[in-house]
């Protein structure tokens, strides 16, 4: 590892982020991957759009309604799309979602269709107690992507603070960071997970989010100590020191930069780790209460005929994880100094998978 | 993060920390024999890593929602006091009542009697006080006869008096009579009239009579009431009792204490000692109401009586108390389950490591060709497919109902014998594990052999592989001989990262197939709130993680010396 790193990631420049984009295109994988994350971000946030049980924009007796079930829950409360479509008066109108079922909704305008396989009206069938499946495949994204990102977020903060001062501190507070990182890696992830989970319930998707980044710090936490430690015997961190800069601004802008693009691609990879545990819950029956992929799994689990169910949901968490997976290694290879020393065919190392948190 | 796999290992000190061991200074003396304080050292690491695991383990305890049976009792139609006094005594029971880290105010017999006694003079807290008294009995005696002989006329007095007497009508003391008329000091008289009765000596003689089954000795042993517990729960839990002497002496402890334990000589071995344990569990808590502390054992007990030594006790000694929902021992129930889980993941990881190390080589020899590219993105995909959705898929298609089927769809047996294939119990288990050894294995398998990539693409380019083609080897020598002996010291050390990852998937892997090892057990539990055994599992669990990294630690010591000599970290 050498001052290419640094010289490509220097701290913050917009150049720099262009560049490493401009990197990451030319990599196959990172471009479908990519584009695959974008589907999923895009699925998150236009869920009520694409699936829901309310109009995206409705005029009703002179009251406009936009996207109902977020801005004003509960208003048209015995109303679905079903209901409301008779009761449009002269100078209503309803814009509606690209399919008129909500996730959470089981009797479509009073109707009740249990277990259908796939049809015109269910794209993707509908479960046991009659909800669609299409709807609960899309609000499940929603609920991916942020246990993903935030999960992974809190625990890289906590992570990249405790190895930061472990590495910068040296002492005892090494050794405990240390300490604590071997304890915390001594428990199976999803194990440890589970049990909490098990016996505290958090019922939301942010106790959720909590739980997973309070027990993923420990990996962070380790690479970031050791990007710190070897980055403190580099020349320009020792030339920063030697000018008299204060210990904070060599660890904030001389030394945590240098450890932004490994910590990067652990964030990927584990962001991966954390859709796998959280439908992991749910399949369990231990997840949050809102609509998730594996809860869908779990009802295929008790109703084995309905292929359905564990079909749809399966396939849009293997294509998150691996999109999640294949994009660490892109981002891995595109970060690595050696990418543009060496032609394409002799790169060392770029298939290194990381260790799995859980599955 | 080019610095090869090697990187990825937990040990504490990997990642290029210069600390030295707390061994390293010894090793430096012992050249001839460096292999063993490597292992010395490394194992030493592990104990503040242990402590850490039960640190961890306890602070859970602590999530764990209220305190299990009080919220029962609320509602219940019994009066404040009694309902006060039970809570108080489940507290103690599972040990609530005391500090959790340092205990600065240990209550044994003397402080509580004391204590009592002067509760019994507030209006408030005396009906409590009352019941705490009556039932010590005759733990509580002298203290209260003492205080009654020093009491003012009046409501204390009477007080103090009402409970003596009904202690001395629990006992059935003939004179009862006499002294509840007599005067306020006559207790005192009587009490020290028969305090050799109640001598740790005398004590024992007469449990001792009731052990072999001497006439009258159970109405001996009902006299000395409380005061004999501790000698009979000793006799008790004595290897040496015989099944009937056990019979009487927990029918007289049941009967004294009121925490009723049938102990039948007929009855299953786990019976037998799950009603030991029971006991020993109800010591445990109970211990100080019986017992005045020395000074000394009081400066221990400022360390030893608290909630986590005594939860860190039990750890070290496999003792994870009762599980309220097998009720029987926890451990039991784990170690039952035990064997199934090891199996597997056992299997598993053996296939993992048969299937992983060729493939891996395979495509580091082809670097860079489709091959080695297709064989890379089936990898991250093999990767990237979570455990319980290819468990799902594999249990729709090739599962089925036993016999009709390719794979039976749960269990461990066939239902019916004749159902077995070849009618064969062994390949009955085997085309039972089939299936979920496979979703445990294909995602080690993944790991495995990327791992392997990358260590022999790593040695391939070295200059002795580089000799060896040079002086003529054939390619299949060079890469199996002497490419893969160094390029497998990664998988080697990735065998302790393992463990976790097998374990994880077995939770899922074993709901799904309905097999009943630890991950199943760890569910049912934590559905049936059943603390016990959640935290033995997570124990053991963080045990055996903790021994898969340390194994694979000295199996690298073991297959390259050049660790053993202490140079870590060798390019």
């Amino acid at each position: 590892m050498s001052a290419h790193r640094i010289l490509g990631l220097s701290a913050g420049s917009k150049g720099s982020a262009r560049a490493l984009l401009g990197r990451l295109a030319a990599i196959r994988a990172t471009r479908w991957s990519g584009l695959a994350l974008l589907l999923l971000l895009g699925a998150a946030l236009f869920a009520d759009c694409l699936a829901s049980d309310l109009p995206i924009l409705l005029r009703l007796r002179g009251e406009l309604y936009v996207l109902p079930n977020m801005t004003r829950p509960g208003a048209l409360r015995p109303f679905d799309n079903q209901t409301l479509a008779g009761q449009l008066g002269p100078g209503d109108f309803a814009i509606w979602p690209l399919v008129r079922y909500g996730p959470s909704q089981t009797q479509p305008g009073g109707r009740l269709d249990v277990n259908q396989p796939p049809s015109s009206a269910h794209w993707l069938g509908t479960d046991d107690v009659g909800r669609d499946v299409f709807a609960g495949v899309v609000h499940g994204a929603r609920v991916a992507f942020l246990v993903g990102l935030f999960s992974v977020l809190l625990s890289v903060l906590i992570g990249l603070l405790l190895g930061a001062l472990a590495g910068s501190m040296l002492g005892l507070m090494d050794g405990m960071v240390t300490w604590g990182v071997a304890v915390m890696t001594s428990f199976p992830a999803f194990v440890l997970v589970l049990v909490v989970q098990g016996l505290v319930r958090a019922q939301d998707l942010w106790g959720i989010v909590l739980l997973l980044g309070l027990t993923g710090w420990a990996g962070v936490a380790r690479l970031v100590r050791g990007e710190v430690l070897r980055a403190r015997s580099l020349v320009h961190v020792e030339a920063a020191r030697a000018l008299g800069a204060s210990r904070a601004r060599v660890l904030l802008v001389h030394v945590i930069p240098y450890a932004r693009g490994p910590v990067l691609v652990a964030a990927t990879f584990g962001m991966a780790s954390a859709i796998l545990v959280e439908s992991g819950l749910s399949f369990l029956g231990l997840g949050p209460d809102t609509a998730s992929w594996g809860r869908i799994l779990a009802i295929g689990l008790t109703n084995r005929e309905a292929w359905w169910l564990v079909l749809f949901p399966g396939m849009a968490i293997s294509a998150t994880v691996l999109a999640y997976n294949f994009f660490a290694e892109g981002l891995q290879e595109a970060l690595d100094p050696r990418r543009e020393v060496l032609p394409r065919s002799r790169r060392k190392g770029a298939a290194q998978a990381a260790p799995g948190r859980a599955r | 993060m080019g610095a090869g796999p090697r990187r990825a290992s937990s040990r504490p000190e990997a990642a290029s920390a210069p600390a030295p061991g707390p061994l390293s200074l010894w090793r430096s003396f012992g050249r001839h024999a460096p292999t063993l304080g490597v292992i010395a050292n490394r194992v030493a690491w592990a104990l503040p890593t242990l402590f850490g695991i039960s640190l961890v383990t306890f602070a859970l305890v602590q999530l764990a929602p209220g305190e299990p049976g009080v919220a029962g009792q609320v509602g219940s139609l019994r009066s404040d006091a009694v309902q006060q006094e039970s809570s108080e005594r489940l507290r103690r029971t599972y040990g609530f009542d005391l500090p959790l880290f340092f205990n600065a105010a240990i209550e044994d017999r003397g402080r509580r009697v004391r204590g009592a006694i002067a509760d019994l003079g507030r209006d408030e807290t005396s009906p409590l006080a009352e019941r705490k008294l009556l039932r010590m009995t005759t733990l509580a005696v002298p203290e209260l006869a003492k205080a009654l002989s020093g009491a003012g006329r009046g409501e204390p007095r009477q007080r103090l008096r009402r409970v003596l007497d009904r202690i001395l009508e629990v006992l059935r003391v003939p004179e009862r009579e006499t002294l509840a008329r007599g005067p306020a000091s006559g207790y005192e008289e009587w009490w020290r009239s028969r305090q050799d009765r109640f001598a740790a000596g005398a004590i024992r003689a007469a449990v001792g009579r009731l052990r072999q089954g001497a006439d009258g000795a159970m109405a001996e042993v009902l006299l000395l009431h409380q005061r004999a517990v501790p000698a009979l729960l000793e006799s008790y839990l004595s290897s040496g009792a015989s099944d009937d002497e056990r019979r009487r002496l927990s029918q007289a402890l049941s009967e004294i204490t009121g925490h009723v334990v049938i102990y039948d000589g007929k009855a299953p071995l786990a019976e037998r000692r799950s009603a030991l344990g029971q006991w020993r569990d109800w010591w445990r808590s109970e211990e100080t109401v019986y017992q005045d502390l020395t000074r000394g054992e009081r400066l221990t007990g400022f360390f030893t009586r608290t909630q986590y030594a005594r939860w860190l006790s039990r750890l070290l000694s496999g003792d994870f108390g009762e599980s309220s929902y097998f009720r029987r021992r926890a451990w039991d129930v784990i170690s039952e389950r035990l064997p199934v889980t090891l199996w597997l993941n056992l299997a598993a990881l053996l296939l993992a490591y048969l299937a992983g190390i060729p493939l891996g080589v395979f495509s580091a020899a082809r670097r860079g060709s489709p091959v080695d590219r297709t064989i890379g993105v089936g990898l991250l995909l093999l990767y990237s497919l979570p455990v319980y959705w290819v468990g799902l898929v594999l249990v729709t298609t090739l599962g089925g109902l036993e016999g009709a089927a390719l794979f039976p769809s749960g269990g461990l047996r066939s239902f019916r014998p004749e159902d077995a294939p070849l009618g064969s119990a062994w390949l009955d288990v085997a085309w039972h594990a089939a299936l979920p050894v496979l979703c445990l294995a294909y995602g080690a398998l993944a790991v495995v052999s990327r791992y392997q990539r990358a260590g022999m693409v790593e040695v391939l380019g070295q200059d002795y592989i580089r000799t060896a083609r040079s002086k003529g080897l054939g390619e299949g020598r060079v890469i199996w001989r002497h490419g893969l002996p160094n390029g497998a010291l990664p998988v080697i050390n990735l065998l302790g990262l393992q463990v976790p990852f097998l374990l994880s998937g077995s939770v899922i892997v074993e709901t799904i197939f309905d097999l009943p090892g630890l991950g199943s057990l760890a569910l049912l539990a934590i559905h049936q709130h059943d603390t016990n055994v959640l935290m033995g599992l997570i124990s053991l669990t963080a045990v055996l993680t903790l021994g898969g990294l340390l194994l694979a630690d000295l199996l690298m010591i073991w297959v390259d010396p050049r660790i053993g000599l202490g140079r870590r970290e060798v390019a």
